[in-house]
């Protein structure tokens, strides 16, 4: 994945603020990158560019040589489906469903017509098979993330996206997490993107990429 | 799985699932009831034209139904049947005059006397008649009409013009629309009562001879009584129907109430899944985050709208087929006939998925990259 030159404002006129200066960057499958930043420095809109949630004001991301910036909506929203798994901070599991329900919906949603098999193998792999089929509502906050884990991962996308993953989790659910996502990297050339505060992920990540201003300050390979 | 969340969405906000099931059963019951007026009236306008056994019909010019046709000289009867074509010919006589009812109060009824030739599907109370009955004048009239005759078992007598009439016979499907209760008498009777024994009748009824055609004979009659009105059964039923559907306004009262339903249903139920939708935005922002289509999402919107469709019509029909069984003793002529309910059905159908699509306005117009803000 290459980003070039993104450029992200917010705003008209005198009121303009800019999100993304001009950002470029390359993404190697196999990695597990980190972006920090303070707040407001550009990194949830980095993530909404990567991610083709929006097009940005100038630049360009090419994802095997497509790019993505220039694809339709329609386009865009196919792309995600089939080549992107999310990760939010604030879960966003569906309400009315279990959660192996949860997984389900995401994989039927994108076709797989074994959805319940593969659900429960996700859930599995997260360790909440004994779970799967309470409410979201009756999960912890690390049981809900550990679901949204799973139903980004289920259907195997070579891209994962994740924001703030371990925001709103203790030290041992955050840990659990930390472990999933790197465990996230043993399937085949896929590509890891965590935007994060915690210091706790930079143990897993092998580069962290810092913003500042829309800016990138510093680029670490570890 | 999206059909179980539909659902499941449609559990968690019960109050708003209730007042949807609400909206779609009054729409559903008042286009069933609306419907069921309109098709019975629509019956009703034309049953005596197309339950008499005639090919053609000669008529005063300018009647706009069997009800206001004026009397002409029965001789037409004779010389249409002197036309090419024209195998038998019949007179028939109807009109509206006053019955003394047994306590001694008057009441208006619609005599009707055909020619017994003529007469197809309506009653003939004479033929119908077991000896030794000996009675004089005799007639038939509709079974939901007793009451208003005041008439509890049959034979029942009433007075009409003074002369003494045996109720001898009961039908059924000959309600009157008009609050006149029908009574089927003889041609003779009804000349005497309604025309004072003058030869004249208010319509000539003819039948085409085996191999001729109705509208080519038809033509002919119409050279022949170029006066009258000639028309084929079709086109004066056509003609009876329009006249008290079109003219007098009630066909578009009860079509106009029969939309006012379908908009009432469409509204209600819009709204109930608007806010419905609205209050999950968030999770149709994350399906179209993960790369839901607005089709999905819409897809989702509907089935929750079809399920309280589902569940909604059949309960809009149950209580209109509850009031319409209520309603036949005092409106006669009301039919809720099968294809009406399938009417209803689509009509509802259509209604949810209108609903659907204004509802999930919400789901398809949030932007999937709110799914950062926290």
């Amino acid at each position: 994945m290459v980003a070039e030159n993104l450029e992200v404002a917010y705003g008209a006129g005198a009121s303009r603020t800019p999100a993304l200066r001009g950002v470029s960057t390359t993404l190697k499958p196999g990695t597990f990158t980190l972006v920090m930043g303070p707040s407001g420095s550009g990194k949830t809109s980095l993530l909404t560019i990567l991610g083709a949630l929006a097009p940005p004001d100038g630049g360009r991301v090419l994802v095997d040589g497509t790019d993505i910036t220039a694809m339709s909506e329609r386009a865009r929203t196919e792309f995600r489906r089939k080549k992107i798994g999310f990760i939010f901070q604030s879960f966003r599991l569906m309400t009315g469903l279990t959660a192996e329900e949860n997984v389900r919906m995401s994989l039927s949603m994108r076709g797989f017509s074994d959805d319940a098999r593969l659900a429960r193998e996700a859930l599995d792999a997260v360790g909440l098979s004994q779970k799967r089929r309470l409410k979201s509502n009756e999960l912890s906050g690390g049981e809900k993330q550990r679901v949204a884990i799973a139903r980004a991962l289920a259907h195997k996308p070579p891209i994962i996206f994740a924001d703030e993953p371990t925001a709103s989790l203790d030290s041992v659910n955050g840990a659990r997490v930390s472990e999933l996502l790197s465990n996230a990297l043993s399937e085949k050339d896929r590509l890891l993107l965590v935007v994060t505060h915690d210091d706790r992920l930079l143990k897993a990540a092998n580069r962290v990429i810092r913003i500042e201003d829309g800016r990138i300050i510093e680029d670490i390979l570890r | 799985m999206r059909v179980r969340y539909a659902f499941r969405n449609l559990l968690i906000a019960r109050g708003r699932f209730i007042i949807a099931l609400f909206g779609i059963s009054l729409a559903a019951f008042l286009m069933a009831m609306q419907g069921s007026l309109l098709y019975g009236f629509t019956l009703a306008s034309s049953v005596l034209v197309d339950s008499i056994d005639a090919d053609i019909w000669i008529v005063p010019r300018g009647s706009a139904a069997l009800e206001y046709a004026t009397h002409f000289d029965e001789r037409a009867a004779w010389l249409a049947h002197g036309v090419p074509g024209v195998a038998a010919t019949g007179r028939g006589l109807t009109g509206q005059i006053q019955v003394q009812k047994q306590n001694g109060d008057r009441f208006a009824v619609f005599v009707v006397g055909i020619d017994r030739d003529f007469r197809g599907r309506t009653p003939d109370a004479r033929a119908n008649l077991k000896p030794p009955a000996t009675f004089i004048n005799v007639a038939a009239v509709n079974d939901t009409d007793l009451p208003a005759l005041g008439i509890q078992s049959l034979p029942a007598t009433v007075e009409v013009a003074g002369l003494r009439v045996d109720i001898t016979m009961l039908t059924s499907g000959f309600a009157s629309f008009l609050g006149s209760p029908m009574l089927f008498s003889d041609f003779a009777f009804a000349r005497r009562v309604l025309a004072g024994n003058k030869p004249v009748s208010n319509f000539v009824l003819a039948k085409v001879a085996p191999g001729y055609s109705v509208t080519a004979v038809r033509d002919a009659l119409r050279e022949r009584f170029s006066k009258n009105d000639v028309l084929t059964k079709a086109e004066f039923s056509f003609r009876c129907r329009h006249y008290w559907l079109a003219q007098t306004g009630v066909g578009g009262a009860l079509l106009l109430a029969t939309l006012l339903g379908f908009l009432i249903g469409v509204s209600v139920v819009a709204q109930t899944i608007y806010s419905q939708t609205s209050e999950r935005v968030e999770e149709y922002a994350t399906l179209k985050a993960m790369g839901a289509s607005n089709w999905y999402v819409i897809s989702i919107v509907l089935y929750q709208a079809l399920f309280c469709g589902a569940v909604g019509v059949v309960a809009g029909l149950g209580f209109a087929e509850l009031f319409v069984n209520m309603a036949k003793g005092t409106i006669g002529w009301i039919q809720f006939p099968g294809w009406l309910k399938g009417m209803v059905v689509a009509a509802v159908a259509l209604l949810c998925v209108v609903a659907a699509f204004v509802g999930s306005r919400p789901a398809t117009a949030v932007e999937p990259a709110r799914v950062f803000r926290a």
